[in-house]
């Protein structure tokens, strides 16, 4: 699989939609080190679905001078919707199942939003960051038992 | 109990006077407020409002404001220190909503009025809003409901809410909320919701008498209901809105935004345990209602305005007091707020030091009030101004303006013009129109491009364009006067 730091370094890069995948991390470190610009677009889901396969990808990438540039799919709507979904849906069952125990939902918890923000960091917004803090602090909350009943 | 709680109050006095005298040095905060100062003369000059001048609100707010510029005798820094006392009594009611029976306020009491107070700094919340002396009523209606065992309290609440539907006239939402409240957590319901709607209706109908008895009966359904109705048609997204509030108070205080978001959770944590319990009744639970109305309320003023979010705010911040009865150090949680306010304040000291230093020439120093001085000072005839961008100049020169319309942005506002030449109180094209009647002051755009020969543009005196308004927009007066 061609990855983009080395095909920048052979000049091999291909003018593709989505071609390279990168951790966010090392995406960051290939922008710096290769002098690589990259500009968001944002990438609709619907109708064409296949498209979500595009999402926190580079593509297009050409050499432009001593520099490249290239483009990264976001769709912040739709990460919005899975984070917000996704941790309601764990925050629920912690609460009103008790079928998830607390070590495990923070686990859980940590693990979702973590591979999120770790490989989609760029389709993530304000809203994002408070549909991962909200659930959180909830969940805290009822740990501690908050209500005066 | 007062005495004893007198250093907290005077705390919440400080702060608020601390973080709104930051911004006391420019003239204008925003136009709306403008607008009630001009419309409220007309009172003085024996006119109902919209009777000859038009501004999108309900009749008290004009009240409340020609009694301010009474009270201030038209000093315009002293309405605004005069909102500030607005925003103190609402904190200070706070205090009280949720102090335990026979007891003085302990210190965690203060901590909802603390955490309003701090999202009140952002200079977003400086203008003297109607929102603020609706929440006034809506706050005093909270704690009558509350503390008070009078046998009439849900006349008087009734009474409050029917004053601020008067002052906003978005906030009779909140009458709907009580009724629920009631509904859901009292004995004898529907006597009291009942005594709550005699209450509501009293006020109303006094006031549907005078404007009958004056015969502008038709003015005042055509501001009060012809044009809300006509308002509902705009298009507005409730989850886009506070996405760029939230994202913008990020910008302005990250401490704040943070007590925010965890008020937010607070309130859905309640509701959570609310549904998970099947079970409303927890201590202080009807808050959960109030916040549910504060959002609504901006959900249905749609124009994503960050004053309509004042209801909510306020209601949020009132959570926090669901954090008095845990397991949780309740010093930690002050010491917390405390800091936050330690930094938010370190972030106003220059601003703040300085006008408060200067405050006895900072009115001086409004540029709009120099203006108006010195058309006095010219003897220029002023009798008839047409004003449509720094309308305080009609207040300070005390005159309407010729124009039915005060609002300078009201003329952009198709679902409100519509109304009004509809009902023959303004033209189609209302400002040429205006023009061309040849008012003898204009204030305005300017007219060099237009190549009006019957103005002629006069010399201002040495103002200083910056302070004319906060956001720094519409920074130069043209004045001209008629040939």
């Amino acid at each position: 699989m061609n990855t983009l730091k080395h095909d920048i370094e052979n000049k091999s890069t291909i003018s593709e939609k989505c071609n390279y995948f990168l951790f966010s991390t090392n995406l960051d470190a290939v922008l710096v080190e290769k002098k690589l610009e990259i500009d968001k677009s944002d990438l609709y889901v619907f109708p064409t679905i296949r498209n979500i396969l595009c999402l926190g990808k580079v593509g297009n990438v050409v050499k432009n001078d001593s520099t490249f540039n290239g483009i990264i799919y976001t769709n912040t709507k739709i990460f919005n919707f899975i984070i917000i979904f996704t941790n309601f849906f764990i925050l629920f069952l912690v609460l009103f199942s008790k079928k998830l125990t607390n070590p495990k939902y923070y686990l859980l918890f940590i693990f979702i939003n973590g591979g999120i923000i770790f490989n989609f960091y760029q389709s993530l917004n304000v809203a994002s960051l408070n549909f991962i803090v909200i659930p959180l602090l909830i969940g805290v909350l009822d740990k501690i038992q908050l209500s005066n009943d | 109990m007062i005495k004893k709680s007198f250093p907290g109050m005077l705390f919440l006095f400080f702060l608020i006077f601390f973080f709104q005298s930051s911004t006391y040095n420019y003239e204008t905060l925003d136009w709306d407020v403008n607008a009630f100062l001009v419309t409220s003369l007309e009172l003085g000059r024996g006119n109902l409002p919209f009777e000859t001048q038009y501004e999108n609100k309900p009749p008290l707010l004009f009240a409340i404001f020609y009694f301010f510029t009474i009270l201030a005798n038209k000093n315009l820094l002293i309405i605004k220190i005069l909102n500030d006392l607005i925003i103190f009594l609402i904190s200070v009611q706070s205090i009280y909503l949720f102090k335990k029976r026979g007891t003085r306020p302990e210190i965690f009491s203060f901590v909802p009025s603390v955490v309003f107070i701090l999202v009140t700094s952002n200079v977003w919340f400086h203008p003297s809003y109607s929102e603020f002396i609706s929440l006034f009523c809506i706050s005093s209606s909270y704690l009558i409901y509350k503390r008070s065992e009078n046998r009439s309290k849900f006349l008087i609440i009734g009474l409050l809410l029917s004053a601020s539907s008067l002052i906003n006239l978005g906030t009779s939402l909140f009458l709907i909320c009580f009724v629920v409240i009631l509904l859901l957590y009292e004995n004898n319901k529907y006597k009291k919701i009942f005594n709550l709607l005699i209450g509501f209706g009293i006020i109303h109908l006094i006031l549907l008498g005078i404007y009958a008895v004056n015969g502008s009966l038709s003015d005042y359904l055509m501001a009060m209901v012809q044009i809300p109705l006509s308002y509902g048609v705009t298009e507005f997204s409730l989850f886009s809105s506070l996405t760029i509030f939230l994202t913008s108070f990020i910008k302005y205080n990250l401490l704040i935004y943070t007590l925010i978001l965890f008020s937010i959770s607070l309130s859905i944590h309640i509701i959570l345990k609310m549904v998970r319990e099947n079970k409303l009744m927890f201590e202080n639970s009807e808050l959960i209602f109030l916040i549910f109305f504060g959002l609504m309320f901006f959900n249905l003023a749609g124009k994503g305005y960050y004053h309509h979010l004042i209801f909510l705010l306020y209601f949020l911040s009132l959570s926090f007091i669901f954090l008095r009865d845990t397991i949780i150090n309740k010093g930690i949680v002050v010491f917390f707020i405390l800091v936050i306010t330690s930094f938010t304040i370190s972030e106003f000291t220059e601003y703040s030091l300085n006008n408060i230093k200067n405050f006895l020439t900072l009115e001086e120093e409004y540029p709009i009030k120099k203006v108006s001085n010195e058309i006095i000072l010219h003897n220029y005839k002023y009798d008839e101004i047409f004003s449509t961008n720094h309308i305080l100049l009609l207040y300070y020169l005390d005159k309407p303006n010729t124009s039915y319309v005060v609002h300078p942005a009201l003329y952009d506002y198709e679902e409100i013009t519509s109304v009004l030449i509809e009902n023959n109180k303004i033209k189609d094209n209302e400002i040429v129109f205006q023009l061309d009647r040849l008012p003898q002051i204009y204030e305005g755009n300017d007219l060099e491009t237009t190549d009006n020969s019957n103005y002629y543009k006069i010399e201002l005196p040495e103002i200083n364009n910056s302070l004319l308004n906060y956001w720094t927009k519409d920074n130069n007066v043209f004045l001209f006067i008629k040939r």
